[in-house]
């Protein structure tokens, strides 16, 4: 009886010092506050409006004895041991979790926190938790100014990182904050520099106390803060201009991405001035910096940078060639020169330069056509049922390719007739560059599917494009035979043989989901399947193993596969 | 997004399109199972060694005083209702860290296991014992000599299994 007397005491003791709000301990509503992903607001809301319930005089001893945890051996060990025993109902917290609920509670109670402001303060002495009590300070305001000062001087860099935008809060006069914050400039930490450069130069309301500043920052050894530098200067803008020198020198004399970086800054500064500075970066510059300073008098001179670019888009150097594609690939399709000069660079010897340009032409197709929303290709003379065109009852699907019920009965009524439009779609091209568009091939490909035994008459045509050159639009053609029933049977054998890999590969996968309706037919597909087997494509193979095992697997097995 | 044109992006949409609008069968998931350590052997031994080596010690402390006969099938048969409680002790207290959770939780098993000893020495031990039972003091004092041994060696014995024991 004494014992369980002890176990209560010592259970109410425990757990009963706490404040509770409907039956949970503070504690519980801080995880569930530091726990909850934003987009769950109700869940947040809930939290948080239980921890200002409590309200800050009840809440702070708890939070900040949980802002205080820290990790000891013993806990450790248990929790891993928990973890690897899987014992389910024990829910331990890590010394950074109840730190993060303790932050949680900062978070949500703000200014009211006031009076947490000395413990805070001494806990900014602690290596282990001074970053959690400088979290915990940026939440309080006004009241925590001079803590946040002394965390610009504390030997945690993070402190110190943190510190600096947190202090702009709470200082209400610009001169006052930059001066503060300056020493910083030269802090022993990368990271600590970076963050001040950028603090200062959000100050756009004092140019003349920040430009200085940031100037100065141009002879950071680090190139991220000197490009933050660099950044800093071009958005004060005219208002920079003190800085025009130095950046052309740097631009001119800099390492390559120091020079990136102010030929930025110059372009935005005084574009006029900057622009024989740009284009000489052009010519004179690496790759890189030709990229750069190409995209910036886009902007500035546009007609001189399209000549420019055209001519870099046949430079001799690989890389210089690759660079001007990638700044073509920023222009609009219709850009006279761009076009002609990218199919060119497709058709090139270099494999690297004609991937690169395949991949800028469809970039800009697919752009074009998010910004034209241009979905439906229109083609003349279409057949229309109803008094609508093919081209809108092909838009009318569901999720993905499947038609609606009224757009199959469509395609169904127009009959025969439709299908040298469909074949259209199916071979369609897009103007510009002359590239196949997946999803108007892909619209003309189902519309066949959807026709079933009625898309018969497209199958010499269908089979001739599997034969073709090209293989994406081979195996489109092959998908589009798919509704024809026991005829589809054969162009899938044939497809087996197709010159393209994943034409083989898709018709192996076709057989095995498809040919179960005619199982006479996919048997005399099964010695074309076991050729796969010594396929020379890997993924053929390995396709054709698998379907084969599920189509025969006695003819698998005596083919040796496992 | 439909302009990636690498052949095997495209086979896979392919291959989804076809199934989407022909497939007649289900799709037959197969999910890989990652296969765990079982870690009941470990348990066993390490829980099963802990509470011998407290039996152990229990009966040490207590070897020349009044027991009830087979003492240590007592003793043990206790821990099936002690380890149990312990358990349910820490659910309660996983508010806290594990460290004072696990001193609330022993300190509760040294009283409770102290109390049930005595309770078993006075009233199970053979009425014709010439041997005096012991005193609550010294039933406490067993059970927090156990204890602390039995504590003491479960990282020990822990360690040992992960040494020792199969791979």
């Amino acid at each position: 009886m004494g014992g369980l007397v002890l176990v209560l005491v010592l259970v109410v003791a425990a757990r009963g010092a706490e404040p509770r709000y409907r039956g949970r301990t503070l504690t519980s509503w801080l995880e569930q506050s530091s726990d909850t992903p934003l987009m769950e607001t109700q869940r947040l809301v809930e939290a948080q409006e239980a921890v200002r319930a409590i309200g800050a005089a009840k809440a702070l001893p708890t939070m900040l004895r949980l802002v205080r945890t820290k990790d000891d051996p013993v806990s450790t060990w248990m929790m891993e041991k928990t973890e690897k025993y899987r014992v389910r109902n024990l829910h331990w917290h890590s010394a950074i979790d109840r730190q993060l609920a303790g932050i949680a509670g900062f978070e949500v109670l703000g200014t009211n926190c006031a009076p947490a402001v000395g413990e805070l303060t001494k806990l900014l002495n602690d290596k282990e938790v001074a970053f959690v009590a400088a979290r915990c300070l940026e939440n309080v305001g006004k009241a925590a100014e001079a803590a946040l000062c002394r965390c610009l001087t504390n030997g945690d860099w993070r402190v110190r990182h943190l510190s600096v935008p947190a202090l702009a809060a709470v200082t209400d006069d610009v001169e006052v904050y930059i001066g503060r914050i300056k020493p910083r400039l030269s802090d022993a930490e990368s990271a600590v520099r970076f963050a001040t450069v950028q603090a200062i130069a959000a100050q756009n309301e004092a140019p003349e106390l920040a430009v200085p500043l940031l100037i100065s920052a141009l002879g950071d050894s680090d190139d991220h803060v000197f490009s933050q530098a660099t950044e800093g200067l071009a958005g004060f803008g005219t208002n920079a201009l003190s800085a025009f020198s130095a950046l052309t020198n740097l631009a001119t004399t800099g390492t390559d991405s120091r020079r990136r970086a102010a030929l930025k800054a110059v372009a935005k500064l005084s574009p006029g001035e900057g622009l024989p500075i740009l284009s000489n970066a052009v010519v004179s510059g690496s790759a890189q910096t030709m990229g750069t300073a190409l995209r910036d008098m886009k902007a500035i001179a546009p007609e001189l940078a399209l000549r420019m670019l055209l001519v870099e888009l046949h430079a001799a150097d690989g890389r210089r060639r690759s660079t001007a594609i990638s700044v073509a690939s920023t222009y609009d399709v219709r850009t006279p020169g761009i076009a002609e000069a990218l199919k060119l660079a497709a058709a090139s010897d270099d494999p690297e330069t004609a991937r690169h340009a395949l991949s800028a032409m469809r970039q800009m197709v697919r752009r074009e056509k998010e910004k034209t929303g241009a979905v439906a290709v229109r083609f003349p003379n279409e057949p229309s049922y109803q008094g609508k065109p093919l081209g809108e009852w092909l838009n009318m699907r569901h999720d993905g390719w499947e038609f609606e019920t009224n757009a199959v009965l469509a395609l169904q009524a127009m009959g025969t007739n439709v299908i040298p439009a469909l074949l259209a779609r199916l071979t369609y091209r897009e103007p510009v560059f002359g590239l196949d568009d997946y999803d108007v091939s892909m619209s003309g490909a189902t519309a066949l599917i959807a026709m079933r035994e009625r898309a018969k008459p497209a199958l010499p045509e269908l089979t001739a494009l599997m034969d073709g050159d090209n293989g994406e639009l081979a195996l489109r053609a092959m998908i589009a035979t798919l509704g024809t029933g026991a005829d589809a049977m054969s162009c899938l054998m044939e497809g087996l043989t197709n010159r393209f890999p994943s034409v083989r590969s898709e018709a192996a996968n076709f057989l095995t989901q498809f040919g179960a309706q005619y199982p006479e037919e996919r048997k005399r597909a099964i010695p074309l399947m076991v050729g796969l087997l010594s396929d020379p494509d890997r993924d053929v193979r390995m396709n054709a193993t698998n379907e084969l095992k599920e189509i025969d697997p006695q003819a698998a097995a005596k083919a040796g596969v496992k | 997004m439909k302009t990636n044109y690498t052949g095997s992006s495209f086979g896979g949409r392919a291959g989804t399109v076809g199934a989407a609008l022909l497939a007649t069968f289900a799709a037959r998931a197969n999910p890989i199972v990652l296969p765990e350590k079982p870690v009941a052997p470990e348990i066993t031994f390490v829980l099963g060694s802990a509470i011998l080596l407290e039996v152990a010690c229990v009966w040490m402390v207590l070897r020349r005083w009044g027991r009830p006969r087979l003492f240590v099938l007592w003793l043990m048969g206790m821990h099936a209702l002690t380890y149990p409680g312990f358990m349910a002790l820490l659910a309660a207290l996983d508010e806290l860290r594990p460290v004072s959770a696990a001193v609330i939780g022993e300190t509760v098993v040294v009283v409770v296991e102290g109390a049930m000893i005595y309770l078993l020495c006075r009233f199970l031990r053979p009425k014709k014992s010439e041997v005096a039972a012991p005193s609550a003091l010294r039933c406490w004092l067993a059970s927090l000599a156990g204890n602390a041994c039995s504590v003491a060696a479960f990282p020990i014995l822990s360690a040992a299994f992960e040494w020792f024991g199969p791979r």
